[in-house]
């Protein structure tokens, strides 16, 4: 998915996912956001990190029962929504 | 089926190729099993017949029994050496020693059966249980059946090194289970032809005692079926949801 690399949110978003799913991770980030948010993954924006994550949440429960996986998963896209988040305000209170 | 629609789903990334050619690899040994057979058992009935044909029977059914191996194991080999490199993994040196080690007691017990076979067989016969001359059986038979085990073994411990060592952590577990039921898969089907090639009915073990032999291998290599399926239905979820 070239296209979609120039996102810098989208590449750190797949590259959280590849941890937990190799090589499929690039491809299953596109779905969900094709699918869900129905946009393209170079329209994806900090606003949409939480929809998303509830998204990946639902997607990644039919992978595997492991919760365990599934919050470790969840809380490493939460962060980084955080992280974007804080950067977002401290850019817009600048 | 399942690695093959998963095959199909992956097809256009970077591992479609290597999935592609491990499911072409699956579909021949599951073919490989009763299409043989099938082929057999038709070549015995007008040998019988014909006695005149039991000669070409033999041969017939020889040469496509040995065709299934090299072909699948030709097959599962280029798939997994694609998903190695892919990985940028490497066979150790010291894992080529073991698994060459292992291919020689194969090979050589393989060989003693064999000549055996033809020695005592040759006392009560003119002819061979093969309807080959020795060199042609070695040159026809004996190697390209070495041959095709040691790319099967090769290509089952391939995918044993990318089972394990692939990233994500839920794509590993599903390729785990793919390279577990690779390595049941293969070394059923190397047992299940290393009996039929070895003829061992003339040999010291009961009819009834290879047959018990036979059905066990032939369950192992259904629970490696059943496995691949599996692994196959996993890593197809994870494309689709």
């Amino acid at each position: 998915m070239d296209s979609s690399s120039h996102n810098k949110l989208f590449d750190q978003v797949v590259r959280i996912t590849h941890v937990y799913l190799g090589p499929a991770a690039d491809r299953f980030i596109v779905r969900q956001i094709q699918n869900h948010l129905h946009k393209s993954p170079q329209e994806l924006t900090r606003s949409d990190l939480t929809r998303l994550i509830d998204w990946i949440r639902v997607a990644v429960s039919l992978l595997t029962e492991d919760t365990e996986i599934i919050e470790e998963y969840t809380a490493q896209l939460e962060l980084l929504a955080a992280n974007t988040n804080h950067g977002a305000s401290w850019h817009e209170a600048k | 089926m399942q690695l093959r629609r998963y095959s199909f789903i992956v097809s256009k990334t970077r591992e479609g190729t290597a999935f592609a050619s491990l499911s072409e690899g699956a579909k021949w040994l599951a073919w490989g099993l009763p299409v043989p057979a099938l082929i057999s058992i038709i070549l015995n009935s007008i040998a019988n017949s014909h006695p005149g044909f039991t000669a070409a029977a033999t041969i017939i059914s020889n040469y496509v029994s040995l065709t299934v191996p090299l072909v699948a194991f030709n097959f599962m080999s280029s798939g997994s050496r694609s998903l190695l490199q892919k990985d940028k993994l490497q066979v150790t040196a010291q894992s080529a020693k073991l698994l060459v080690l292992g291919f020689v007691i194969i090979g050589v017990v393989f060989c003693y059966f064999i000549f055996r076979n033809l020695a005592s067989l040759h006392a009560v016969s003119s002819q061979g249980p093969y309807y080959l001359p020795n060199w042609l059986l070695i040159l026809t038979i004996i190697i390209p059946y070495l041959y095709s085990w040691l790319i099967g073994l090769l290509a089952a411990y391939e995918m044993w090194l990318v089972g394990n060592n692939v990233a994500g952590l839920l794509y590993r577990r599903s390729l785990q289970t793919m390279s577990r039921a690779i390595i049941i898969i293969v070394g059923a089907s190397i047992a299940i032809q290393y009996i039929q090639s070895v003829n061992p009915s003339h040999g010291r073990l009961s009819l009834g005692y290879i047959v018990v032999f036979i059905y066990f291998i032939l369950l192992i290599y259904a629970v490696g079926f059943i496995l691949l399926a599996l692994a196959s239905n996993r890593l197809k979820k994870i494309e689709e949801v």
